[in-house]
């Protein structure tokens, strides 16, 4: 089938929203379809959004393939007779950040005009969608919620879940991510201050700003665990990445509020490896459940020490959860199978 | 510094311009920008897809860049405060290719002529706005946007894109090369036929895949029909780049003679990076920029015979052919068809 994949970008920016969108078009050509990519910019500004919405409607790309898959909001408003989507999310803050810190929005009757516009042209494109899909519950459920719509998640795995592998249950604890403030690194720092064990922490990853690197840096200083902490503050290969799982005791993703359990958990868990996350990162809890593949635990430094001293203290059962973890993969069917086949059938 | 190379795309397809693309994208990297492209859809079919096309892209935002460099028509319809146009072609089938059988728009059809006449207008709108920031990859290319809209432009020649793969030798062979796609309009036939005419010791080398199977058939049967076997050798395939390379270095000299070509065409720098002489036609459209005649090489009237003369010439002379193989760098140094002088050029 001749396949093309629609998304919006902000130029430069790279992260999960592109590699789902690079991802899926290498592995519906290796599975023997004809793939390829258009990315439009698109800009998030309230005062511009609908003519960029009209923009996107009137490309034509209906007569270039057999089907449009469109990934991020609001690429699905390209025109095609055989469209299906993997929504990723919407443009939050007309929707669920509405009202929260997170919108700014000047409040006047134009903004709401806007929002209503921007409710009306999504449910529009939603049902001249054949298929929709999205990447977590908690997506799952704002559709449903806002725009009234049924779509199962269709979880996203990792490009190449082939390259992880489990060598031992070592000492360390693994965080692998961009370093930024609502990653939580230094969460996971400041629970180093409180552990009773001889376990350590590994954080590898390139810091987005100066900023959240000094303030790591400083954490670390000021509280003498240099002994304790390694921070790889660099982009780190992938398989220097899998030797990293490979020889961890657990893994730790501690995100503030996403949307989706991340690629980092099912690193870990492709890797035999246990993840430790947070009652409040969102959508890791889909993939965690506690207890069982990994823990979930108040953001709190004290309560996460206890939890990496306790798996350090039972290496048996960091074992355990993570073979757990593999096997909880395969329980969600986090496969390119099952990607590849839900939206080419 | 942010640099978006914005171009068009149709899907599925990779040609010529897209190349340039990437490679100038990979170039700006090298001198120290960060740069991506962003690609377009555009579609001609039906014709008003093209003016719902100029609309797309004119309402597409897009932002968290410095800079935008636009390299055809209607990728540069998008709007940025920092914009420059290194333009390939227009849309040419409103401009020169209009009344030609290339064309697309019935003078007798009022719908059509109502596009056209759109497409026109709204380049003249967009792109009068950017004179002085608006660069062409040919001289062709600018007497056209002079001729259509009254737009004036610098030619900024596109120099080769691995430039680092060859290098100036001391190895001058017996054989004159032509690495290049094969079909009729790249004129291979020619060569061969000229190969008829040739008394000195002079070998022909083409290399290339047809771009479809008649035309490889069609130089097979010309090397036949002209008995020139010992002569030409035709390796019918894709070449890499390392092969190409090599060929290009142990040549006597190289040929390059399109139809009426709007740009001097790669393999003429290649030629000149390898250090070798060029043999052109007259007629070959670009191609006079870069081969001066009893310079860098041979121009001659488009027939077998001149073609002949100009092989034995470069046969029988090798003190002249080195002489004017190693001629042809500093020309292109002199001519700006160099990264350095693009890049600064257009990023300044």
């Amino acid at each position: 089938m001749k396949i093309i994949i629609a998304s919006t970008i902000v130029p430069f920016i790279e992260g999960g929203g592109t590699f789902i969108v690079d991802w899926l078009a290498q592995k519906l050509n290796e599975y023997g379809h004809q793939a390829d990519v258009v990315k439009l910019p698109f800009v998030h500004d309230y005062r511009t959004v609908m003519s960029q919405m009209l923009g996107i409607r009137m490309y034509h790309l209906e007569n270039e393939c057999d089907r449009l898959i469109a990934i991020r909001t609001p690429s699905y408003l390209l025109k095609h007779p055989d469209k299906y989507l993997w929504f990723i999310h919407h443009y939050r803050e007309m929707y669920d950040l509405w009202g929260t810190q997170y919108e700014q929005f000047p409040r006047n009757n134009e903004v709401v005009a806007i929002r209503e516009y921007v409710k009306r042209a999504d449910d529009f494109a939603f049902k001249e969608a054949k298929k929709i899909y999205t990447n977590s519950r908690i997506v799952s459920n704002r559709l449903k919620k806002y725009n009234n719509i049924i779509a199962d998640p269709v979880y996203p795995p990792v490009l190449n879940p082939d390259q992880f592998y489990c060598e031992r249950y070592g000492d360390y604890i693994y965080y692998s991510s961009r370093i930024c403030g609502h990653k939580r690194q230094w969460l996971a720092v400041e629970a180093m201050k409180y552990v009773k064990s001889d376990v350590k922490l590994i954080i590898s990853g390139k810091s987005e700003t100066e900023q959240e690197a000094r303030r790591i840096g400083t954490i670390i200083s000021e509280n003498n665990l240099q002994n304790k902490v390694t921070v790889v503050d660099s982009w780190v290969s992938e398989q220097e990445k899998a030797d990293y799982y490979a020889n961890c005791l657990a893994a730790i993703y501690i995100p503030y509020d996403e949307d989706s359990y991340g690629y980092p958990s099912l690193e870990a868990h492709h890797s035999q490896k246990a993840v430790i996350s947070c009652t409040d990162s969102g959508g890791t809890d889909e993939l965690i459940v506690d207890g069982k593949n990994g823990f979930l635990v108040e953001p709190d430094p004290k309560q996460l020490a206890v939890i990496f001293d306790h798996l350090y203290e039972n290496k048996k059962m960091a074992e355990k959860m993570g073979q757990n973890g593999l096997a909880r993969i395969q329980e969600l069917n986090i496969t390119w199978d099952n990607v590849i086949r839900r939206f080419t059938e | 510094m942010k640099i978006a190379v914005v171009n068009n795309t149709v899907p599925f397809l990779y040609g010529g311009a897209e190349f340039l693309a990437d490679s100038l994208c990979g170039k700006l990297k090298e001198y120290g920008f960060q740069s991506c492209v962003i690609k377009f859809p555009f579609s001609w079919v039906p014709k008003e897809a093209i003016l719902d096309s100029i609309m797309a892209v004119r309402l597409n935002q897009i932002c968290n860049c410095d800079m935008v460099i636009a390299l055809k028509f209607p990728a540069y319809y998008i709007e940025h405060p920092n914009k420059k146009l290194w333009l390939l072609h227009q849309f040419r089938q409103a401009y020169d290719l209009h009344g030609t059988e290339y064309g697309m728009f019935n003078e007798n059809d009022q719908k059509d002529m109502a596009i056209r006449q759109a497409i026109i207008d709204m380049d003249n709108r967009c792109l009068a706005g950017m004179e002085g920031r608006i660069f062409t990859n040919s001289g062709v290319v600018s007497q056209r946007l002079y001729k259509y809209n009254g737009i004036s432009s610098e030619v900024l020649y596109p120099p080769l894109m691995d430039e680092s793969l060859y290098s100036v030798g001391d190895t001058y062979g017996d054989y004159i090369f032509y690495p290049s796609r094969v079909n009729y309009s790249k004129r291979q036939h020619m060569a061969v036929e000229a190969m008829k005419y040739t008394r000195s010791q002079v070998k022909l080398v083409l290399a290339g895949k047809g771009d479809s199977p008649d035309d490889e058939k069609l130089i097979f049967r010309k090397i036949e029909e002209f008995g020139v076997q010992n002569k030409v050798t035709y390796l019918n395939r894709f070449i890499s780049e390392q092969e190409k390379v090599e060929l290009f270095c142990g040549a006597l000299g190289g040929i390059y003679i399109p139809y009426d070509e709007d740009s001097y065409g790669y393999v003429t720098l290649e030629g000149f990076h390898a250090g070798k002489a060029m043999i052109s036609c007259l007629d070959a459209g670009g191609t006079d920029v870069v081969v001066k005649d009893g310079i860098t090489g041979y121009m001659t009237e488009p027939t077998p015979q001149a073609l002949a003369e100009a092989m034995d010439k470069m046969y029988n002379d090798r003190k002249k052919t080195i002489e004017m193989g190693k001629n042809g760098l500093p020309l292109l140094e002199k001519l700006g068809i160099t990264w350095d002088n693009v890049i600064r050029r257009l990023t300044e």
